[in-house]
């Protein structure tokens, strides 16, 4: 689908294995070897999947490759943060910015199916022992919605709730028209530009009274954590009154 | 998000129906022309939609008096449309139902822009012409248009007024990206949808929300921009060019070539069908390695002098950019633009445009000539989307001139006759079946391997690919493999550097994407490499001298008759070794294979015939 090549090799299956089990636990294996043998990506794409291996942030999930366990410096410095924890399946390289590019700017609905499927299986990956209430995504403003006819997070997400048979809500609304933040440079100038973006829309909470909820936000790439960051203060500082907790899960970083 | 409105004109007794995104713009149009009376249907965000339900009223409304009984009737029947489109399209999309079905309003007739609008009918007609002058001959989306426009400096907001002017003249047209259609058949149903751009009904549905209600967009020409429902789709026809017939002692032509007899007459056939009047469609048949750019050079010339630009269209972007210095020398009094994916001078215009195939796409009844190199070449091939392409850029009454060496069998059926026996010359085709330096093409070897793809892969001997190779490489000749796929690519390169180990330092493989590919070329080229592997992207264009073809399953689907024949061109290019080694490796024979072979002697036979009457005279 990507590369142009055909998904039916000689071997695919073997490959499909490997990665399954390099990816995830036993048990989750069967679950996740069936999403990548559906999937729409060749044997060569599959060997070089830039994975994101441990050792990682146990925050942001930021590699640290060669350094000791544990959070990075930038969420150190950080401190107390509103999200919980933030993970990414993939680093964000050559091939990450062909499928992102293609199914973001070109508009190629077609990837929202192997996005979708690559995010369950980021997810089997990272929070299979963990359980959610809510799957919500990042949204776009309505006119940037209305200029490019989709929201690319929206498809990916619906998938993934489909898989892990979680409802995905609509909690966001996004009230700043924000530049591009790929043209916003720096990363206090980004933080800036996305303060109060956001709108909480408190209504699914309402079927969750008093308990504990557990959300996982969704975004196709973390850069610098702004985004996300925003979401998740909106979130939790929006005048809910009942104890919130906010993980997400990204494709790329 | 704009709204597209289809109402009704009644004018003596006689009616029919418009869309309009500005309705005051249409009020103005026709008080000035002939005074109707309008009535409004209705209005869709989705231009597809109100595009099918006009193709529907206009045949409803054409013999009756519109009186408010027939206007109500007008309106339901819009809405029951509207309605079973959206129940077709919720079922064509599987189990699930149609979120956001097709949307149609008849309430809220009269909008609230009347105030907002404050321009006269002059103005908009003084701004129209302006815009048709610099849009003229071009075919754009949405998105393309406002990027166009931007070029020249100006809001496509605001031109919303004059463009809506032009198409109430007929001198541009709104369509749909992708047309909505209803089929009824005896046993369902059905939703046609179909891109307007390229004519595939290959298209994704999605809901989208830019219109808000279902949509499609097409997924055969989406690296030309996405052709949705909702996006017009702005087609402009060329005004008829007025013809200046240039002095008979400019010379544009500079080329102090020499043709060989034969090369002369194709040359002069082309020329006599361009100044004609009687043909719509030529085609110069013409093996490989017979010169086929310079036999244009009379036919190009008579049309430039005719006062008429020419598209040449070829399949590759690295053909435009070879192609352009030497036109440009030899037509130094011209302005020849080359135009592809990441051109310059896209958006501008010249004498002799040289574009992609997928830039033909944006071109709208423009070209009094259209040279359409390679007709049976990658994108064209089985592929209705360029045929359709080239025929809209040609001018009303212009002509076509494909040129190739493997024509598909329509063309031929269509233009050289369908006869067994073919012609050398007739009105519409000219074969020319030998090379320039007069030898034969070397005819390939068949042989037949059984499982040839496990044995490579395994590595286990395979003396009918070794040896020959083996031979080639001793001798310093160049040689081609090709195999079917990419990822035979590395398999057969491995196998042959295992089984050779001598020459393994000179041998590469290159495939579309391959990051190298163009320095690869050039090595084997310049002879660093003796071997290069590769898919069929090397099958034509490429000229190497001395070299020879082997292909490694030669049965699979790709190679077809024409792929197979253009393989066999590469081998035996130059004068003094005309033949050279083509040896095709296969498990099992199949037709492709079997019509090649039988075009590569039927051709030969021709030309030797050819020889022995000694030129053939018309």
């Amino acid at each position: 689908m990507l590369c142009g090549r055909r998904k039916r090799a000689p071997g695919r299956e073997r490959e499909v294995a490997a990665m399954a089990n390099k990816l995830v636990a036993q048990a989750f294996f069967p679950i996740v070897y069936r999403l990548l043998e559906q999937a729409a990506i060749c044997c060569s794409c599959l060997r070089q999947f830039p994975l994101i291996d441990a050792p990682f942030c146990h925050r942001c999930g930021r590699p640290m490759a060669g350094k000791r366990e544990g959070v990075c410096g930038d969420c150190q410095r950080f401190g107390r943060d509103s999200l919980t924890q933030n993970r990414s399946l993939f680093t964000y390289n050559e091939w990450g910015k062909a499928l992102i590019s293609r199914f973001k700017y070109r508009g190629d609905e077609r990837l929202a199916q192997l996005s979708g499927c690559l995010l369950s299986v980021a997810f089997y990956r990272y929070y299979a022992d963990r359980r959610f209430q809510i799957i919500a995504n990042v949204p776009l403003h309505r006119l940037r919605l209305e200029e490019r006819g989709f929201n690319q997070t929206q498809k990916m997400t619906e998938i993934l709730g489909k898989n892990i048979k979680v409802p995905v809500l609509p909690l966001l609304d996004r009230v700043k028209s924000t530049d591009k933040l790929s043209k916003t440079q720096g990363k206090a100038a980004r933080f800036r530009s996305m303060k109060s973006a956001f709108r909480l829309n408190p209504e699914p909470f309402t079927r969750f009274q008093g308990r504990t909820v557990s959300v996982l936000l969704i975004d196709d790439i973390y850069t610098t954590g702004s985004t996300i960051r925003s979401c998740a203060d909106t979130i939790l500082y929006s005048g809910v009154v009942f104890p919130v907790e906010v993980c997400s899960l990204t494709l790329f970083r | 998000m704009r709204a597209y409105l289809l109402y009704v004109k009644e004018e003596r007794g006689k009616a029919q129906s418009y869309i309009t995104p500005c309705f005051e713009v249409d009020k103005l149009f026709w008080q000035q022309s002939d005074g109707g009376t309008l009535h409004i249907l209705g209005s869709s965000t989705s231009l597809a939609i109100v595009f099918a339900l006009r193709e529907k009223i206009n045949q409803h409304v054409r013999s009756r008096r519109l009186t408010p009984e027939t206007l109500r009737q007008l309106r339901e029947l819009a809405h029951a449309s509207v309605k079973e489109a959206s129940v077709l399209y919720g079922k064509e999309d599987g189990q699930q139902e149609c979120g956001l079905p097709f949307q149609f309003t008849s309430e809220q007739a009269e909008r609230e822009q009347a105030e907002a609008f404050a321009m006269t009918a002059e103005q908009i007609r003084a701004e129209a012409e302006d815009l048709r002058s610099r849009l003229q001959g071009r075919s754009l989306l949405w998105e393309e248009l406002r990027y166009f426009l931007q070029q020249h400096a100006v809001v496509l907001e605001e031109v919303l007024p004059a463009l809506q002017w032009l198409a109430l003249a007929n001198k541009l047209e709104w369509r749909p990206g992708i047309c909505i259609g209803w089929r009824k058949g005896w046993w369902k149903h059905r939703l046609l949808l179909r891109c307007d751009r390229c004519g595939s009904s290959r298209v994704c549905k999605t809901e989208c929300h830019t219109c808000g209600q279902a949509c499609a967009f097409c997924t055969e020409c989406l690296t030309m921009g996405r052709s949705k429902c909702c996006t017009p789709y702005i087609c402009v026809p060329a005004q008829p060019s007025h013809r200046k017939a240039t002095t008979a002692g400019e010379k544009l032509l500079r080329w102090d070539g020499r043709y060989t007899p034969w090369q002369a007459i194709a040359a002069e056939r082309a020329r006599r069908f361009v100044s004609a009047d009687d043909n719509q469609a030529f085609l110069v048949w013409a093996v490989c390695g017979a010169g086929k750019t310079e036999l244009l050079f009379p036919a190009m010339e008579q049309a430039l002098s005719d006062g008429g630009q020419i598209l040449l269209a070829t399949p590759r972007k690295d053909v435009v950019l070879e192609l352009l210095p030497r036109l440009k020398r030899v037509f130094p009094g011209c302005k020849v633009i080359a135009v592809h994916g990441s051109s310059a001078e896209k958006w501008e215009e010249g004498q002799i445009v040289i574009a992609t195939t997928h830039q033909v796409l944006r071109y709208y009844r423009k070209f009094p000539l259209v040279i359409v190199d390679e007709v049976d070449a990658f994108p064209y091939h089985r592929n209705p989307m360029l045929h359709r392409a080239v025929e809209r850029a040609v001018a009303e009454g212009g002509k076509r001139l494909y040129l190739s060496a493997t024509p598909p069998a329509i063309m031929q059926r269509a233009l050289v006759g369908s006869t067994n026996r073919k012609a050398l010359v007739s009105a519409t085709h000219v074969l020319l079946p030998q090379r320039y330096h007069g030898h034969p093409l070397p005819v390939p070897t068949i042989q037949k391997i059984p499982r040839l793809d496990g044995k490579l892969r395994n590595g286990d001997p395979l003396p009918l690919l070794r040896d020959p190779v083996a031979l080639s490489l001793q001798q310093h000749r160049p040689i081609f493999v090709f195999v079917p796929y990419i990822e035979q690519v590395e398999v057969a390169l491995a196998f042959l550097q295992r089984s050779i180990p001598d020459h393994a330092r000179r041998m590469a493989g290159v495939y579309a994407a391959d990051p190298e590919r163009e320095r690869k070329v050039q090595r084997f080229r310049r002879g660093e490499y003796g071997l290069l592997v590769t898919t069929t992207i090397l099958e034509r264009g490429v000229t190497i001298p001395f070299s020879d073809v082997v292909v490694v399953g030669a049965d699979a689907p790709v190679f077809d008759e024409a792929s197979l024949v253009q393989i066999a061109g590469r081998a035996g290019r130059s004068h003094d070794s005309p033949d050279g080694l083509v040896l095709f490796l296969c498990t099992r024979w199949t037709k492709a294979q079997r019509l090649a072979l039988k075009q590569i002697r039927q051709m030969n036979r021709l030309a030797r015939q050819m020889k022995e009457v000694d030129g053939y005279v018309d």
